[in-house]
């Protein structure tokens, strides 16, 4: 057969658009002219193509319900299956380089859109929600501290990781690791952190909590359920439960095993006990002398009655002395010495309250 | 011993020894009036009532008004916690910090000692009396027997003795003026120190509130 004139052919734009179905009643027909040859191949590229027109849009390839696929050798080099390259010169221009759609009704729920299997595992997966897949998005349940799931390409040893049984963890934990260190963990009971650290906005400085190094058994204490009083400290009951108490402002009273008070040996040591010394002989009684009182006023007044204790002097003076008559605004000293002219301001004293 | 002359009714005799001083002696207090001074800090303390020596022997204590601290504890503002103090009167805001409450200490019956404020209507007369063989020891007190009324209640003793008990009826507002020491036979008070009860407001310079929880002195 001769082409007697194909480069005329497409005498209008009619002619130029003609395609023929090959197959146009389920049975396979034949071309009888060149013509009718290239209006076959125009037919099979337009629909192949997915486009109207078989010279239209060359920058869609649309495979429609074909499945492609695509069988390499064995290689021993760097391959890579599909390759795509787009310069993003073009910031009004948004680019997807692998995007796949589906509708959201499609009858078989275990679907899966993408998966990415290494020896026969899924490693990465995108799937339809609520199947027996579980997740839109699912990652293999492996990675370990040392190796997370999901890591940090110029960092292996920092990401996120699942399960790991050799880890002592179990299939809901989710970890997350920092250069090779867990750092917090999430499970069926919270999150486990080693460290809590806060920042501070304007210093970028930070601030925190952490265990200590050494704890031998596990603590968890229980906040209260809301905020105190000002000025109150947060305590605990002894299992674990912490509220909030005032704080006493008075001096009386201190725990059994607490030793405040005492005289030092010259090592430095306190002495928590002393012995009455008994009369030196020959000395029949001493005399105690006794003050009227002083009044002393505070620098500042309290707004409710303090707490006033005087202190001895360092002289070599026998002394002793109490403040009575309390009020927000001073006391009276009263003092009594074994020495008839000691100066009874010759001390100090100490008031505490609010 | 000290003689005092208390109440209105001696308001004629007051100005009668008041003139008779003009002449002689001058109306301030002196070098020998010194005050004790106290800085209010965040309580409702003040107090206007001075003393002058307005004759060789005599002490005036002019009209004056006294408020006293009351019992309470300052906290900072919480709505859920104050609101309904506030509302009760048992607590009130801090007029120079409105962050702040004055929450009054409830005593077991419920009942709370709230800052009071006194008047003295007029002028006191306190006449010194030295004793002629021994100094004595002297001071004088506000007190108050009727509602916010104050009254001068003058006290003296022997050195090492306790003061007299207060007239009946009378309740201890506060010491006006610390226990100062005349001379056997001493004619005048011009070498007698008097300490008086000196109010202040606010805090000492330079400190606030939290520097003064606790309150120390060493008067070496």
């Amino acid at each position: 057969m001769v082409f007697s004139c194909l480069d005329d052919y497409s005498a209008s734009a009619g002619q130029m658009q003609t395609t023929v179905d090959p197959y146009p009643a389920s049975v396979v027909s034949l071309p009888t002219t060149g013509q009718g040859e290239l209006e076959r191949l125009r037919f099979m590229w337009a629909h192949v193509m997915g486009t109207t027109y078989w010279y239209t849009h060359p920058e869609n390839i649309n495979f429609r319900h074909r499945r492609v696929e695509m069988h390499m050798a064995a290689i021993t080099g760097l391959q890579e299956m599909f390759v795509g390259q787009q310069t993003w010169s073009n910031a009004s221009v948004r680019f997807h380089g692998v995007a796949f759609g589906v509708a959201d009704q499609a009858s078989h729920p275990e679907s899966v859109l993408a998966r990415f299997h290494v020896g026969g595992n899924t490693k990465f997966m995108v799937s339809k929600l609520g199947d027996l897949h579980a997740a839109t998005l699912g990652l293999h349940q492996g990675g370990s501290i040392a190796n997370p799931a999901i890591f940090h390409l110029s960092s292996a040893t920092t990401g996120l990781w699942f399960h790991t049984t050799n880890q002592g963890a179990a299939l809901n934990h989710l970890g997350v690791s920092i250069s090779g260190t867990q750092v917090a963990r999430f499970h069926a009971n919270g999150l486990v952190v080693s460290q809590l650290l806060f920042q501070h906005a304007a210093s970028g400085r930070w601030v925190g909590f952490k265990a200590h190094a050494t704890s031998s058994s596990t603590a968890l204490w229980t906040l209260p359920n809301a905020d105190g009083a000002q000025g109150t400290v947060l305590q605990t009951d002894g299992v674990g439960t912490l509220g909030f108490v005032a704080i006493t402002t008075t001096l009386l009273g201190l725990p059994a095993n607490v030793n405040a008070l005492g005289s030092r040996t010259a090592s430095g040591e306190f002495i928590q006990h002393a012995t009455l010394d008994p009369p030196t002989a020959g000395t029949t009684g001493q005399t105690l002398y006794a003050s009227s009182g002083s009044a002393v006023s505070y620098a500042v007044a309290f707004s409710s009655t303090p707490k006033v204790a005087w202190a001895g002097t360092t002289e070599n003076v026998d002394s002793f002395g109490f403040a009575t008559q309390i009020t927000t605004t001073g006391f009276t000293l009263k003092i009594w010495s074994r020495t008839s002219g000691e100066d009874l301001t010759n001390g100090a004293w100490i008031a505490h309250g609010t | 011993m000290i003689v005092s002359r208390v109440g209105r009714s001696r308001a004629g005799l007051a100005a009668l020894a008041l003139g008779v001083a003009l002449s002689a002696w001058p109306t301030s207090s002196g070098a020998q009036i010194t005050p004790r001074t106290i800085y209010a800090g965040e309580t409702p303390l003040a107090s206007t009532c001075a003393v002058t020596l307005v004759a060789p022997l005599t002490l005036r204590v002019t009209p004056c008004a006294f408020t006293t601290t009351g019992q309470a504890r300052v906290q900072r503002f919480n709505p859920k916690e104050h609101q309904a103090l506030l509302e009760q009167g048992k607590a009130e805001r801090l007029a120079a910090d409105p962050s702040k409450v004055r929450v009054w200490l409830q005593r077991r019956d419920g009942t709370t000692d709230t800052s009071q404020t006194y008047q003295l209507a007029a002028s006191i007369d306190v006449v010194v009396m030295p004793n002629a063989l021994e100094a004595t020891q002297h001071r004088i007190l506000l007190t108050t027997h009727r509602a916010r009324q104050l009254a001068v209640v003058a006290q003296s003793t022997r050195p090492g003795q306790d003061y007299p008990a207060l007239p009946a009826k009378h309740r201890l507002v506060h010491i006006l003026t610390f226990h100062f020491t005349v001379p056997a036979a001493a004619a005048d008070l011009a070498a007698v120190a008097i300490p008086v009860f000196t109010v202040l407001s606010g805090f000492p310079p330079g400190t606030t509130a939290e520097d003064w929880r606790t309150q120390t002195e060493d008067k070496r």
